[in-house]
């Protein structure tokens, strides 16, 4: 995928991180934040590096019918046409209007990004305890924002509690 | 009854009116309180903002098994039920915190109980008791002004407080029928000469509050994360007006024994503190992170109209389902207007506020951890 999809997932992958850990295992792991952090980024970043670095072959991707990288890009920067080409891996290619994507300061353009999938991860996780809060009890903003039937199942379900 | 005094609570089985009685206990040892109160099943029924969040918080009813506190059970709204209360009884004092206070009640159902209930109350008054020495403490709220028109101050550009002169502009049911209870008090100090005084608190805090000010804390608490909203122009800034329940009982108490409040109406907030240093204080209280947004202010008064209408389809939507919202609109609409009032005609009767607003609301918060009516780690309090 590219930059842009793994910002995304980035991001998503960070809110489903503190969802999950408020949701499920936060008493069972109290590391899970940190673990599924690394897993998640570490994954992404070794996988569009190698992208990034024709390790693995963007044309291998065209065994995909909806995905198809233009003849006039160069065999030895596809990688950086991949990654720098927002939605090619949805068959729906975006290219920046350059002519090629030779030249060190793709280099460091791309450690930029690279750096922003950790920041954006962050984002994603920080808007997660925003949204559902961190500690067991808190259910951050959405228990303002929560509808009435949601209201309703809470309070049935904790009254049940109590009676049993 | 042989007591010093003799007088009548009603509403004591509520949050103002227990801590009412507990100040009368105290202030005067030997006085004989008649306290009064809905049946408790009809209590149970009508008072459902008691169980928004929980059905486990009691309010400090155990003051009233106290060998000087008669309770006689009665309804404000059957006229027949109230005759035991003035039974052979001539009281000193009257006080009335008795009222459905409740945002999300029908405005039919609001008049029933605090208009229909206090004319039924006042008529039993002026039949059986001397109105050459009785005294009626009458609690009604701030919220009878609404949001004035405010005047600012030239230097500082800050809101001036408003005093008691304001007109009424009530802006949702509840107030509208205390505006209507206030009205229909006039007319018996006007046409019986019953010798009344009007107090108007802010929003009213402390141990055993579970509606208004608790929801806030409770909400605040729920959220784990913090929103300060910055105004701009500063002029916009908003006011936060609240007050001690002990503070409320403090003052009916003087206000009965001062001669010059017959009459009168008297504001009863602390003294004033800005809303973004109050939330920012709460926040540090219960040791969550918040986020400070400048936000300039027609765009506040645009999310703010913006939250007032999902209030208001939320509640449509409750009434549809037989649910009670976790927030009732007119909360959303109180914490998006200015109410900024002054105690000042108060304190110039020589009343002095055992509470400010922070070692007030400290000392609340305090409370409600250590007895486990705000959710913390250890507690595991769970809420609807």
């Amino acid at each position: 995928m590219g930059f842009i999809e793994g910002l995304v997932l980035c991001f998503i992958g960070g809110w489903l991180n503190s969802y999950l850990y408020r949701k499920y295992l936060r008493k069972r792991n109290r590391a899970w934040l940190l673990w599924f952090g690394i897993l998640w980024c570490g994954g992404l970043i070794t996988f569009d590096f190698l992208i990034y670095i024709d390790v693995i072959n963007a044309n291998w991707f065209e065994i995909l019918p909806w995905i198809d990288i233009p003849d006039t890009v160069h065999p030895s920067v596809v990688g950086r046409y991949w990654m720098f080409t927002p939605g090619a891996m949805f068959g729906m290619p975006m290219p920046l209007p350059v002519e090629n994507y030779f030249g060190a300061v793709w280099h460091i353009f791309a450690l930029f990004l690279f750096l922003c999938y950790i920041c954006v991860f962050t984002v994603g996780q920080n808007l997660g305890r925003f949204t559902h809060g961190r500690l067991t009890y808190e259910k951050g903003a959405w228990y303002i924002l929560r509808g009435t039937k949601s209201i309703q199942k809470s309070k049935e379900k904790i009254e049940k509690q109590m009676e049993e | 009854m042989t007591g010093e005094k003799l007088f009548l609570v009603d509403g004591a089985k509520g949050h103002s009116g227990t801590f009412m009685v507990e100040a009368l206990l105290k202030e005067y040892p030997n006085c004989e309180i008649v306290a009064t109160d809905l049946p408790s099943d009809t209590r149970k029924e009508i008072m459902t903002k008691e169980t928004v969040f929980t059905s486990k918080l009691k309010y400090n009813v155990q003051v009233l098994d106290d060998p000087r506190v008669e309770f006689i059970a009665a309804d404000l709204t059957k006229i027949e039920t109230l005759g035991e209360l003035f039974k052979n009884k001539k009281y000193d004092v009257i006080f009335h915190p008795a009222s459905l206070y409740d945002y999300f009640a029908e405005l039919d159902i609001l008049r029933k109980i605090n208009v229909e209930g206090t004319r039924n109350l006042l008529e039993l008054i002026c039949e059986t008791q001397d109105l050459n020495s009785l005294r009626f403490i009458h609690w009604s709220t701030c919220g009878v002004y609404g949001e004035p028109d405010y005047k600012h101050d030239k230097k500082t550009k800050y809101v001036i407080l408003a005093d008691e002169t304001a007109p009424f502009n009530p802006p949702n049911s509840y107030n509208i029928s205390k505006m209507e209870q206030e009205l229909l008090l006039k007319e018996y100090m006007e046409e019986k000469g019953l010798k009344a005084t009007t107090i108007r608190p802010g929003v009213i805090y402390g141990p055993y509050q579970m509606y208004g000010a608790y929801h806030v804390l409770l909400i605040l608490k729920m959220m784990g994360h913090g929103v300060v909203p910055l105004l701009h122009p500063k002029k916009h800034r908003l006011v936060y007006p609240s007050v001690h329940v002990v503070d409320l009982s403090r003052s009916a108490i003087l206000l009965a024994n001062k001669e010059e409040a017959i009459g009168e109406a008297y504001n009863l907030v602390g003294d004033p503190v800005w809303m973004d240093d109050w939330l920012e204080w709460v926040f540090g209280q219960f040791g969550m992170k918040c986020t400070y947004l400048s936000v300039w202010f027609p765009l506040f008064k645009f999310f703010t109209k913006l939250a007032t209408w999902i209030a208001k389809r939320k509640e449509n939507k409750s009434r549809k389902l037989g649910v009670r919202p976790s927030i009732d609109r007119p909360m959303v609409e109180y914490i998006t207007h200015n109410h900024a009032f002054s105690n000042q005609k108060l304190k110039d009767l020589g009343f002095e506020f055992q509470y400010d607003t922070w070692t007030g609301y400290k000392e609340t918060i305090d409370w409600y951890i250590e007895n486990g009516w705000l959710p913390t780690e250890r507690n595991k309090m769970e809420v609807y």
